[in-house]
């Protein structure tokens, strides 16, 4: 790379001495408002007391004298130089759990691609290792984030793996890597960390605010203490957050656009990065999530806003990304291509053909018949048998198609496909049964997502985060017959009234909630409920693990339903 | 007097600056071999990937006898290459065969569709981009390197401490590449 080692350690330390003497600053300032407060408090409290004021106003009663202010530094210091030694230990496991990211799941071959995609770029950059997340959300957006061990993360949504190509995600996957190879990254990290993490609490304060001084003030004379608490703290949360602001003027847009040049120099392909960053700004890109005021770290900005596409020097200085248009002119300069080429190209390029899932038991595979108890029952196929324990070696079998019947022992296609089930359960970490039909249960994929099914009743039961992956994912396509009862499902939907988020729970928890699999033991019993006030697609999920049942076809109405609200990622725009 | 310290001071400057420079040039020095065994890293991968490969192919293509030799030969080849001219040409008549053996699986849809092959062609397909990756990343550190010991105060240094240029790794133009002496 084209900095020298020294180099970056040079600029790093200039510039995260800033972010240590601003840390200092804004302690001092809230040590001397906290001194000016208290002594205005008690002159305040003595004019009201005595007759006539002994005191007039002016501000050298409140403000600090030299040897206070003094000793006001000298605790500034001690406390900023604590907060930045304890924030700078846990840098990326405060970020990780502010976006609640994740790590990857070999078993999921999208993640296995953009896995593989991580180690090309750190083919590309020398060995230089980054450590793949992923945040749980559909929406469309990218980070990265440093520490000062040299550790990073590099966390894309899962929307940008289920919506991007391979060699536009590789070329996000490229900026990322840019911020981290130029040291941007741990500097960005470290003034987030210091100065943005709390401002989550800043966004809902009012609401929340009124709502509680309500209550409190029923409570009588200890509301006038609460509302002075409150407003100090939604105080030095703002003065907080615009510090953050302000420290952006040095995470100016020229690390943006320096990142893209990089990028492109790693990847070789301007076009892939103009792509992507064109799908990423036309997407929701995660606004009203989890880590949207930490917008410094991410490749394009959550909020949309005017400062952002704006040009003049006052955006220059607090904007954090450069306007979206002016990048992506750059770049398609390099690519030798024009804006409205590009977009064209996407929308023809969007429409992929999405194949219908196939039923866990393909027509082609052997079925037997068992006589069990004077009776032939069947036919059951290979899955189907995971959940059968009555097999006796004596037992007739007669195979679909075979002439005559014989003991289950003589069939040696039976016994084989035995001995491989019981491998494979043998193998499974957790032993789910069917909460219907008490068989276990068989692990397939769905939408590249591990989930698993019942072989009797073709119920799903998922975990809840990947439910956002199967919806963001549109491998899968929908059959008639779920499309006919999807539509009856939103019939029955304008129907009703009121239906409170959760629906029917008053009637039905309890008397008929199913038992979750994996918290048998605990007998607890799955809330039943919709899946959500808009979606009356009804499921069973477990309050403790998380845990959804799904019964047949309903995982896939789901889907359906959900994407075609949301509008397609693959219908041409 | 003067003129002896004013004279000591000067040499004893041009001696540490001649010192920095070749500091410098250590450090580019290495990291070229170092971006050279990354390329290794790459290849070996790709080496070992081959032979699941072929197994997994020839319970489809049976009949394709050639092709799946020709690429183990290839490897096996590529595995034995002892010099960089030695090995840069066996690497990319492998490659040329790896090409060859996708053709040919396109046209047996049973295969394409096969759970592992297509695990194992997304780490083909992931692994030849890493070699393209660690090639191009090589490349440009031995462009530094060359240009550093070429350039005027550096030279100098150069020439005394023993500075060679590095090579590039070339691609070959395949049709004009020349067959392999050992007998197919």
């Amino acid at each position: 790379m084209p900095y020298s080692f020294t180099e970056i350690e040079r600029r790093k330390s200039y510039v995260i001495h800033a972010v240590f003497i601003s840390l200092f600053l804004l302690y001092l300032l809230f040590g001397v408002i906290l001194f000016a407060g208290v002594r205005l408090i008690f002159w305040g409290v003595k004019a009201i007391t005595l007759e006539r004021l002994m005191i007039p106003f002016s501000w050298a009663v409140i403000l600090p004298g030299f040897k206070e202010l003094v000793a006001l530094a000298g605790f500034a210091f001690l406390l900023s130089l604590g907060h930045f030694l304890y924030v700078s230990r846990n840098l990326l496991t405060r970020i990780i759990g502010a976006l609640r990211a994740e790590i990857l799941r070999p078993s999921d071959h999208y993640h296995k691609t953009y896995q593989n995609i991580i180690e090309e770029l750190s083919a590309a950059t020398g060995g230089k290792s980054f450590m793949p997340m992923v945040i749980p959300s559909m929406a469309l957006n990218a980070c990265a984030a440093s520490d000062f061990n040299g550790d990073s993360i590099i966390c894309l949504t899962e929307g940008i793996l289920a919506k991007l190509n391979r060699s536009q995600i590789e070329a996000v996957v490229a900026h990322e890597a840019a911020h981290v190879l130029e040291g941007d990254s741990l500097e960005t990290t470290l003034t987030v960390s210091l100065f943005n993490l709390m401002s989550a609490l800043l966004k809902n304060y009012p609401k929340r605010f009124f709502k509680f001084s309500w209550y409190s003030a029923r409570a009588g004379l200890a509301s006038l203490y609460v509302l002075a608490v409150s407003v100090l703290v939604y105080l030095l949360l703002s003065i907080t957050h615009a510090a953050g602001l302000v420290l952006n003027m040095f995470m100016s847009r020229q690390r943006e656009f320096r990142a893209d040049a990089i990028a492109v120099r790693l990847t070789r392909n301007p076009r892939a990065l103009a792509e992507a960053l064109y799908i990423i700004s036309n997407n929701w890109r995660g606004a009203g999530l989890p880590g949207d005021t930490l917008g410094s770290l991410f490749i394009v900005n959550h909020h949309f806003s005017r400062l952002e596409e704006d040009e003049s020097l006052f955006a220059d200085l607090f904007s954090t990304h450069p306007p979206i248009n002016s990048r992506l002119s750059i770049l398609l300069d390099m690519a030798h291509a024009d804006q409205a080429a590009l977009a064209s190209a996407l929308a023809k390029s969007a429409h992929k053909p999405r194949q219908i899932v196939q039923d866990i038991c393909p027509v082609k595979e052997s079925k037997w018949l068992f006589h069990k108890e004077g009776e032939w029952i069947g036919p059951f196929a290979a899955a189907d048998l995971a959940g059968i324990d009555w097999i006796t070696p004596d037992m007739m079998v007669k195979k679909m198609g075979a002439k005559s019947v014989c003991p289950a022992v003589e069939d040696k296609e039976l016994l084989d496909t035995l001995q491989e089930l019981k491998k494979e359960a043998a193998h499974r970490k957790d032993h789910f049964s069917c909460p219907r039909c008490h068989v276990p249960l068989v692990r397939r994929e769905y939408e590249s997502t591990e989930v698993y099914q019942c072989p009797t009743c073709r119920g799903y039961l998922v975990e809840e985060p990947d439910i956002t992956r199967i919806i963001a994912r549109e491998d899968a396509g929908f059959s008639d017959e779920i499309i006919r009862q999807a539509r009856k499902i939103e019939e029955t939907n304008k129907k009703i009234d009121h239906v409170m988020d959760g629906g029917l729970e008053g009637h039905l928890y309890a008397a008929e909630g199913l038992t979750c699999p994996r918290c048998r033991h605990k007998k607890a019993r799955m809330f039943r409920r919709f899946y959500s006030a808009m979606y009356h697609v009804v499921i069973d999920k477990c309050v403790f693990c998380g845990l959804i049942w799904f019964d047949k076809d309903e995982l896939d109405i789901l889907q359906f339903l959900i994407e075609e609200k949301r509008g397609s990622f693959n219908a041409p725009s | 007097m003067t003129v002896v310290i004013i004279l000591l001071v000067s040499a004893l400057g041009v001696l540490i600056f001649g010192i920095a420079i070749y500091n410098a040039l250590i450090l580019k020095r290495e990291s070229v071999r170092n971006a050279w065994s990354q390329i290794d890293v790459q290849l070996k991968r790709r080496h070992d990937l081959i032979p699941n490969l072929v197994e997994v192919a020839k319970k489809y293509m049976a009949h394709e006898r050639e092709t799946l030799e020709s690429v183990i030969k290839a490897r096996q080849q590529a595995v034995d290459a002892g010099s960089l001219k030695d090995k840069q040409s066996a690497e990319n008549f492998l490659t040329g065969t790896l090409k060859s053996l996708f053709a040919v699986v396109e046209n047996y849809p049973n295969l394409k569709a096969d759970r592992q092959m297509m695990q194992l062609h997304e780490e083909l397909t992931s692994t030849e981009n890493r070699i393209a990756f660690a090639r191009q990343y090589y490349n440009d550190e031995v462009n530094r390197y060359n240009v550093a010991i070429a350039t005027v105060p550096n030279n100098v240094v150069a020439q005394v401490g023993g500075f060679e240029k590095s090579d590039f790794f070339e691609t070959e133009n395949l049709t004009e590449r020349q067959a392999p002496k050992v007998a197919f």
